[in-house]
């Protein structure tokens, strides 16, 4: 048997998974809102990458509150 | 004063880097704040072990004490810089202290420089006008305004990859020498 994902290791998992994404630090998930905070690769840009971060969550939840910080550049 | 959301000091965060980062401590590990900081301990142990091995006389510790306390204070997270969003659900944000570190690590990455200082002035609004003040220390016998120029053109360049600041002037202040070999 397989566990099912939290909605919290789901977002994780589209997080971590999106290109320029070099650390996550915080998620928070509610009924009405997601939270990230991240850490970019300098090689990446980061308003690209956050953007791509939050498409990604969109994705996953549409009726969400997105928002999306990035905390390092390194 | 502890640094982030970790609960760790300054001299804790050293012994940390000191020990390898081991055991790993996930406190410090997920704590953005902790990272910056460690990022610029590693960079300035880097330079004092290269003076060491190169037989030079290590960075002064008066300049090295005003540098950690610096870091330590400077790469608080701060408050949320915004970056556009043309979705209104979306909020997307880049924090003063990933700016710092970023104007921090850039700086220091030209061969000979340390950064000693970084203040950031910055309005309240998206397109507001970034000022950047550095004060440097600089390898004995490096062009000094050529090691200037090349900090300060290395800071721009990434704050126009990684911000979407109107950036303004970026004034570097040579205030310190270092001795070692080119």
């Amino acid at each position: 048997v397989i566990p099912a994902l939290t909605p919290a290791e789901l977002v994780e998992a589209a997080v971590r998974a999106t290109p320029g994404v070099k650390s996550l630090f915080t998620t928070s998930v509610t009924d009405v809102a997601i939270t990230v905070s991240i850490g970019v690769d300098p090689a990446a840009q980061a308003p690209v990458t956050a953007a791509a971060v939050a498409a990604a969550i969109r994705a996953l939840a549409p009726d969400a509150l997105v928002s999306v910080r990035v905390s390092r550049v390194a | 004063m502890t640094v982030g959301s970790s609960g760790y000091t300054l001299d804790e965060l050293s012994d940390y880097l000191d020990r390898g980062r081991q055991p790993a401590i996930p406190e410090i590990d997920g704590d953005a704040e902790c990272q910056a900081v460690l990022a610029s301990l590693e960079r300035v142990g880097s330079l004092s072990r290269e003076l060491v091995v190169r037989d030079e006389q290590p960075l002064d510790e008066s300049f090295l004490a005003g540098l950690l306390g610096s870091i330590t204070r400077e790469l608080r997270a701060g408050r949320d810089i915004p970056l556009a969003s043309s979705d209104p659900d979306v909020e997307i944000a880049i924090t003063e202290g990933a700016i710092r570190e970023l104007v921090r690590a850039a700086g220091d990455s030209v061969p000979g420089v340390l950064v000693g200082s970084c203040s950031l002035e910055l309005g309240e609004q998206l397109g507001d006008e970034l000022v950047v003040r550095l004060t440097i220390s600089v390898l004995l016998g490096l062009p000094v305004h050529s090691a200037a120029e090349a900090v300060r053109q290395r800071v721009y360049s990434e704050l126009l990859r990684h911000t979407q600041l109107a950036i303004g002037p970026v004034d570097v202040t040579v205030v310190d020498v270092h001795e070692g070999t080119l």
